[in-house]
């Protein structure tokens, strides 16, 4: 079976089947070993040890200390700390902004990128870049950029009359400076889910869809959103799940500070697991954060449930 | 198509090969091997350098190897917790930071006391006590202190003489005032800092509010940073903040910033280990080679020496080890007297006093009668106890509020009261 | 084709040289403090004009050469996380893809839910355990976490590409005989490739850059680059940017190298098939 005939038998005129799974076939044996790759790695390092860091959540637990049980005394410590509240909050807007910001500055970049473009291949390396440095250097980069009076952009800012980026002391604008760093971080992640979608938009369609007289606008509301909608649903919902642990963008600028109020969650994390060795209370932190994650996201999953649903 | 088949199948040989064979040679425990867990400095004093390699005639004579296992600081640290804590771990000597070790995790350790007494280490008596408690849980010694890294005054005399200063600040409040006399702008127009501080380490504003006379937790863990003694020292670092001595990014320093500083010619002055000496005088990565001076901490208002920060890295032996007599032997080879002068010349600094008389350390370390001195008094930050990590955490925050003036310095130490005291221990 | 008007043209090709520049200025900024001599490099003000020096990339292979040995590692480490999650992946995917049951979706989410967890906490209970099992400072250990990481992620990429083709395809081979290993490896498989490609970049970026488990797991045997860079950083002698820098600059090349070269393979097979006829 080759390309050509591939091409035969996607000229015919296309009845909406694509993804159809027919009623009568239902999942063999030899369907559900091929699945047991992928779940016997998730089972072996992820699930499994979460179930015990749920368990450890209900615990007092250090370093060559048995474990104790406490209830809910964690949990309990956990929500009476106006620390945590303050760095739940953060890790909040961090997060929403971030997920959306990003997903329309690499839609806008992807589409911008769809169809022939010279040089492309250095663009998309040069696009991709930012993801592939060691995280600290680029964010150490970033730092030194905006270091007060002296850093790169700090002077042309000032050189403007824009005034400083105060980073350093308004928890705010620390939290601005790192989400922008965690955005031109990660923003390579969801333009490559991105971009690779609109690769597979029919050109023929929307050709089509152009002699019916179609405006551009229309085009991409009407049939590249539709057809690009679970890559964009997986990329937001991944983005949310990386974007929760955003840690490294904050800890390098001012490690939560000052006073803790650039604080996030899994800076909350770290403080209890590396620096109290409280291993219980991290835990429990944890798990509060995959609960987060979930109600977050949830939205977002019944979407891509019901689209899962559809096209059976 | 059929090219890149073969040659996605000779990459997944390739690949299965690679891991497989690591895989079958596994960390076994190693009878021939003495593993020791540290960080790079640590072999690197007992191996390289101008006092050469203290540890080749022992390997000679016990016919084992050892195996440096190095991480950074923290990550050692973990590392070493970590191993101790398994059921049956692979090193026979570990290497600990005194803000990371406690009495929770004396269990650990093997109790060196009695190893000191069976089979004592040469002139023990001249390690300082103070260095020796940090490690000492419950009068369980549980490491041998190994190397300190202590604070003293480095300032810039290129600054100072063009100040008109000719002299470091004797007292702790003429520090103060010459901090303010040279905050001022260079010919080239970038801001010098009469004084810059790292604040990821609650070290070194206690530095000064020892210098006042006050400080955080006393040994007998009372906390006494709201007592008026204190709150000089507190008030007198939130003031030069305002006034600008400081840099404003203050807070969030960490010591390559503080550096960085140094060697930028964007700060007179700092508080910070004797040993920093060589990077801020370093001719490749300073502006002001050969022009950083380091001298103990000025006098404190009661005019007796301040007693400066120190740490202490300390070695002990985990209680999981399976080979202690030899891991003893090599604690005891590395605190000999002898081998700690190697040491200092590979770049250590000595637990043991006697070091800085030595000629070739005078030789090679500027500073050694300095450092000296300093270590007389040295004290640690806080005493041990099991929620000490978190006891700092509190004084860096409130200490935060009242530098950026969400609070006032008084109410800002009183909390800190309120929130560490339930923390101490009983 | 519509034809597109210049003035807009001129807008696309600006948005293009903005977005390069973002995203290229810092790591320049990298590069360039790469080839500097250190009391440059945080110096005030910034300079852009210097006298460039190999001095950091000498002492990197001078007094670090375990930070080559240790790219090695990262190599091995990251071919086999790649190889793993990505067979895994599109095993799984096309599963998912054709199939559906409520088994199927509940797994499906499942995985989605597994990944809610911060990592980082989990290390808690596999040091130990991986300790027993003697695979700590194993090359494998790293090959099967990191593929573990992103076979989530990689299902669901290649479920959604394997539903974008239609069913008839798969029909048709199976009425001509084909089994089902020869209808995934020949019908399906070419053209997903986009999918995977995006797959195998996705691991190959984490698995060469990833820290926080390399540093707990690995001691010596298997240690990669991102932990020796990270050794470098938590020095207790005075930290030295260039040769951080040096080093950050050398582990980029391979992964910006092999963007560039798989790059032509994100276009899908369909629409190269629809050009070629």
């Amino acid at each position: 079976m080759g390309m050509v005939d591939a091409a035969r038998v996607l000229s015919r005129p296309r009845a909406p089947t694509a993804g159809r799974v027919k009623d009568r076939r239902s999942a063999r044996l030899v369907h559900y070993a091929m699945l047991c790759p992928t779940l016997v790695l998730l089972l072996a390092f992820l699930v499994l040890p979460a179930i015990y860091v749920g368990w450890l959540s209900f615990n007092t637990s250090t370093y060559g200390q048995d474990s104790t049980f406490v209830g809910l005394a964690n949990y309990a410590q956990l929500f009476a700390d106006r620390i945590f509240w303050r760095a739940f909050w953060n890790t909040f807007f961090v997060v929403n902004g971030i997920v959306y910001v990003e997903l329309l500055l690499a839609l806008g970049l992807a589409l911008l990128l769809s169809g022939p473009v010279p040089g492309k291949a250095i663009i998309i390396a040069v696009v991709l870049a930012p993801y592939a440095i060691t995280e600290s250097s680029g964010i150490v980069m970033w730092r030194y950029m905006f270091e007060p009076d002296i850093g790169l952009v700090s002077h042309i800012l000032g050189g403007l009359g824009l005034g400083q980026l105060d980073w350093s002391t308004n928890p705010v604008e620390t939290l601005l400076l790192a989400s922008t760093i965690a955005i031109w971080h990660h923003l390579p992640f969801t333009f490559l889910i991105l971009y690779a979608a609109l690769t597979t938009v029919p050109r023929d369609v929307l050709e089509a869809s152009e002699i019916d007289g179609a405006t551009r606008w229309q085009q991409f509301r009407l049939i590249t959103l539709r057809l690009i909608m679970p890559a964009v649903l997986i990329a937001v919902l991944f983005r949310y799940i990386f974007a929760i642990r955003t840690f490294a963008e904050v800890w390098l600028l001012t490690e939560g500070g000052p006073a803790r109020l650039s604080e996030v969650l899994a800076i909350y994390l770290y403080r209890e697991m590396f620096k109290y060795h409280q291993f219980g209370m991290a835990s429990a932190t944890g798990c509060f954060m995959l609960v987060m994650s979930l109600v977050i996201a949830w939205p977002y999953l019944r979407r891509m449930y019901c689209e899962v649903m559809r096209s059976a | 198509m059929q090219g890149r088949r073969g040659i996605l199948k000779a990459l997944v040989a390739a690949v299965a090969a690679a891991v497989a064979g690591p895989f079958a040679a596994t960390r076994a425990y190693a009878a021939d091997r003495l593993t020791v867990i540290g960080h790079a400095v640590h072999k690197a004093a007992a191996t390289t350098g101008a006092g050469g390699d203290v540890t080749a005639p022992w390997r000679a004579k016990q016919g084992v190897e050892v195996e440096w296992l190095t991480f950074g600081v923290e990550a050692a640290n973990e590392r070493a917790f970590k191993e101790a804590s398994l059921a049956e771990g692979s090193a026979d000597i570990v290497f600990i930071l005194d803000r990371y070790t406690g009495p929770q995790f004396a269990g650990l350790f093997e109790d060196l006391r009695a190893w000191q007494a069976n089979d004592p280490i040469p002139d023990f008596a001249e390690i300082p006590a103070g260095m020796l408690a940090a490690h000492t849980f419950g009068g369980k010694l549980t490491a041998i202190p190994f190397r300190h890294a202590t604070h003293g005054l480095h300032y810039n005399t290129e600054f100072f003489a063009e100040k008109g200063v000719t002299e470091p600040p004797k007292t702790v409040v003429e520090a103060v005032a010459l901090a303010e006399k040279l905050t001022f702008k260079r010919a080239d127009g970038v801001q010098v800092y009469g004084l810059v501080m790292n604040f990821d380490d609650p070290a070194t504003p206690i530095d000064w509010i020892r210098a006042f006379g006050g400080d955080f937790i006393t040994a007998d863990y009372k906390v006494v940073i709201d007592q008026p003694a204190a709150m000089r020292g507190v008030t007198a670092l939130v003031d030069l903040y305002k006034k600008g001595v400081l840099p404003k990014n203050s807070m969030n320093l960490k010591t390559e910033d503080v550096t960085t500083f140094m060697q930028q010619g964007r700060a007179a002055m700092t508080n910070n280990p004797f040993n920093r000496y060589i990077n801020y005088n370093d001719p490749k990565a300073s502006k002001y080679p050969g022009k950083i001076a380091v001298v103990a901490l000025p006098l404190g208002v009661d005019g007796k020496a301040t007693p400066a920060k120190t740490s202490v890295w300390a070695m002990a032996i985990p209680r999981n080890g399976r080979n202690k007599e030899r891991a003893w032997s090599f604690v005891k080879l590395l605190s000999q007297p002898d081998s700690t002068i190697a040491e200092t010349l590979n770049g250590n600094g000595p637990v043991r006093p006697s070091a800085y008389e030595d000629a070739k350390v005078k030789a090679l370390i500027p500073y050694a009668a300095a450092e000296k001195q300093a270590l007389a008094s040295a004290r640690l930050v806080v005493p041990g106890f099991p929620n000490s990590a978190k006891a700092m955490d509190i004084f860096i925050e409130e200490l935060g509020n009242a530098m950026l003036g969400t609070k006032d310095p008084q109410t800002a130490m009183s909390d800190v009261k309120k929130r560490v005291q339930p923390l101490l221990p009983a | 084709m519509r034809k597109r008007s210049p003035s807009l043209q001129v807008l696309r090709w600006a948005l293009i040289a903005l977005a390069m520049a973002w995203s290229a200025i810092p790591i320049l900024l990298v590069v360039l403090s790469s080839f500097k001599e250190a009391s440059q490099i945080f110096e005030v003000p910034f300079t852009l004009i210097f006298r460039p020096t190999l001095e950091n990339y000498r002492t990197l292979w001078t007094a670090r050469p375990e930070f080559f040995r240790a790219l090695g590692s990262s190599a091995i480490v990251t071919l086999g996380a790649v190889l793993t999650a990505i067979c895994a992946s599109t095993l799984a995917g096309y599963v998912y893809a054709r199939y559906r049951n409520r088994l199927l979706s509940g797994t499906a989410f499942g995985m989605l839910a597994a990944r809610m967890l911060p990592p980082i906490i989990i290390t808690v209970p596999l040091f130990p355990i991986l300790n027993v099992l003697r695979m700590n400072d194993t090359h494998l250990l790293l090959v099967l976490l990191y593929a573990a990481f992103y076979v989530s992620l990689g299902t669901w990429i290649m479920r959604s590409f394997v539903a974008q083709l239609p069913i008839e395809l798969e029909e048709a081979a199976a009425v001509d005989g084909a089994g089902l290993i020869a209808i995934l490896g020949r019908v399906v498989l070419p053209l997903v490739v986009p999918g995977i490609i995006t797959v195998a970049i996705f691991v190959v970026v984490f698995a060469w850059n990833e820290y926080v488990f390399a540093l707990i797991f690995t001691t010596r045997d298997a240690k990669t680059a991102p932990v020796v860079i990270g050794e470098m950083l938590g020095t207790v002698e005075g930290v030295q940017w260039g040769v951080i820098f040096a080093a950050a600059t050398v582990q980029l090349l391979p992964v910006v190298t092999l963007v560039i070269a798989l790059q032509r393979y994100l276009v899908s097979g369909l629409t190269a098939g629809a050009v070629k006829q």
